[in-house]
């Protein structure tokens, strides 16, 4: 037997006497062989060169992830398009980080903001995408570390009802839309009943919550 | 005329080693191990993500989340702690989940289940051939079926996995999987009947 048959499983001693009644048992042998045909057949519509195209985006990804720093976004399915804006958003981010810092005057010096004039991280979520985009990757860290393995679909224990809510594995932006208000709320209630969250954490949480909310 | 019919048997000691360590090589990185497994396993998942999408008129998504599901796969094999044998019921799991998933977030715009010969008429045709006049059958069969029971029945008929598995995947108690089981068995007999004799 190789990986590639289809070959028929081995009887269960649930089937075909289960008490329920509902089990009809086993396909029979003509059923069996025309699922197989099928399924032989379906499988050879992928173009040829699948695995050379699995390898190239495998080695796409392990190229940005060496390159890029820890909030930028991977790669995700249905997504190059966005995947190509997101060294550009983190270049928009960066150099806006910069000119706050090189034209506001630097602080007083007693632990208070650098200036009264400098956005929060709510008020730069609400406005400015490349910011949000650093924001919402955050989240996704955060819950990837707490909600692993029930919402994670590359998991092996991840759970179909709590995918549904939301998936850490798919990255970029595709993971929070999914996310109800209160969902998005609730998320974040238990990012504080977890007590490892730092309160800063917790405000760039809440930034991007209002972020994602203003964005629907 | 149909294909032979392949016989179930196990791995020989040897054929189990080989995978076992092409595992361990993948494990590591091993670029041609890698490569060795998307051969090994392609098949099995692009089957499963045909029968979960194509009746939904998917059949464009079937090659990304083919990809998807070998990139995920091989993103997290370093915590994958089963045997080399368990390696194909992981990836059709997370094949079933991304199709699933897809269906979920764009099922507003879903077509009706039944369209499928429809959205394929090179399929639709009039078959050539005793395995295209078959294989109808069996996408008809699909067609008519939820996609969580499409993905329950080719778990089990098609790759094997036990009733607990597919429930534990799916999501549901193993009296549901029973029932869907039956309920797809069904319609495929059926679907098969209404295609008049078997060829063999």
């Amino acid at each position: 037997m190789t990986d590639q048959d289809f070959t028929r499983p081995p009887r269960e001693a649930a089937e075909p006497t289960d008490h329920t009644g509902v089990d009809e048992g086993r396909l029979d042998d003509r059923a069996f062989e025309a699922l197989r045909c099928w399924a032989t057949d379906s499988s050879s519509g992928v173009a040829d060169g699948f695995a050379e195209r699995v390898l190239e985006r495998l080695a796409a990804q392990s190229g940005e992830t060496e390159t890029e720093t820890e909030t930028a976004a991977p790669v995700t399915h249905l997504g190059a398009e966005r995947r190509r804006r997101w060294p550009i958003a983190l270049a928009v981010a960066a150099i806006a980080a910069a000119a706050v810092l090189v034209l506001v005057p630097s602080g007083s010096g007693d632990g208070s903001p650098l200036t009264p004039d400098a956005p929060t991280d709510a008020e730069l979520a609400l406005g400015d995408d490349a910011a949000y985009a650093v924001l919402q990757q955050d989240a996704r860290r955060l819950l990837a570390q707490r909600c692993v393995p029930c919402h994670d679909a590359s998991h092996r224990d991840g759970i179909p009802a709590a995918l549904d809510v939301f998936d850490v594995s798919v990255e970029a932006d595709g993971w929070a839309p999914t996310l109800s208000e209160s969902q998005l709320r609730f998320s974040r209630e238990r990012l504080v009943d977890d007590g490892a969250v730092a309160s800063d954490e917790l405000d760039r949480f809440d930034a991007f919550v209002e972020g994602q909310l203003v964005r629907r | 005329m149909l294909p032979p019919r392949s016989t179930t048997q196990a791995a020989s000691p040897g054929q189990a080693d080989a995978a076992e360590a092409l595992l361990r090589a993948a494990k590591a990185g091993d670029r041609d191990a890698l490569a060795s497994l998307v051969c090994r396993f392609q098949n099995a998942v692009v089957a499963q993500l045909r029968g979960i999408l194509a009746p939904a008129g998917r059949d464009a998504w079937i090659e990304d989340l083919a990809q998807e599901t070998f990139l995920r796969a091989f993103g997290a094999i370093d915590r994958f702690e089963g045997s080399a044998s368990r390696m194909r019921p992981w990836l059709v799991t997370i094949a079933t989940r991304l199709a699933l998933n897809e269906l979920r977030r764009k099922r507003a715009s879903d077509r009706p289940v039944d369209t499928v010969l429809d959205l394929e008429p090179a399929r639709a045709g009039r078959p050539d051939t005793d395995a295209q006049l078959v294989g109808q059958g069996v996408q008809r069969a699909l067609a008519s079926l939820p996609a969580t029971f499409r993905a329950a029945f080719l778990l089990r008929e098609l790759h094997g996995l036990d009733y607990a598995e597919v429930a534990r995947i799916l999501e549901v108690d193993l009296g549901t999987v029973k029932s869907r089981l039956s309920r797809a068995r069904a319609r495929l007999r059926a679907a098969l009947e209404s295609e008049g004799e078997p060829r063999r």
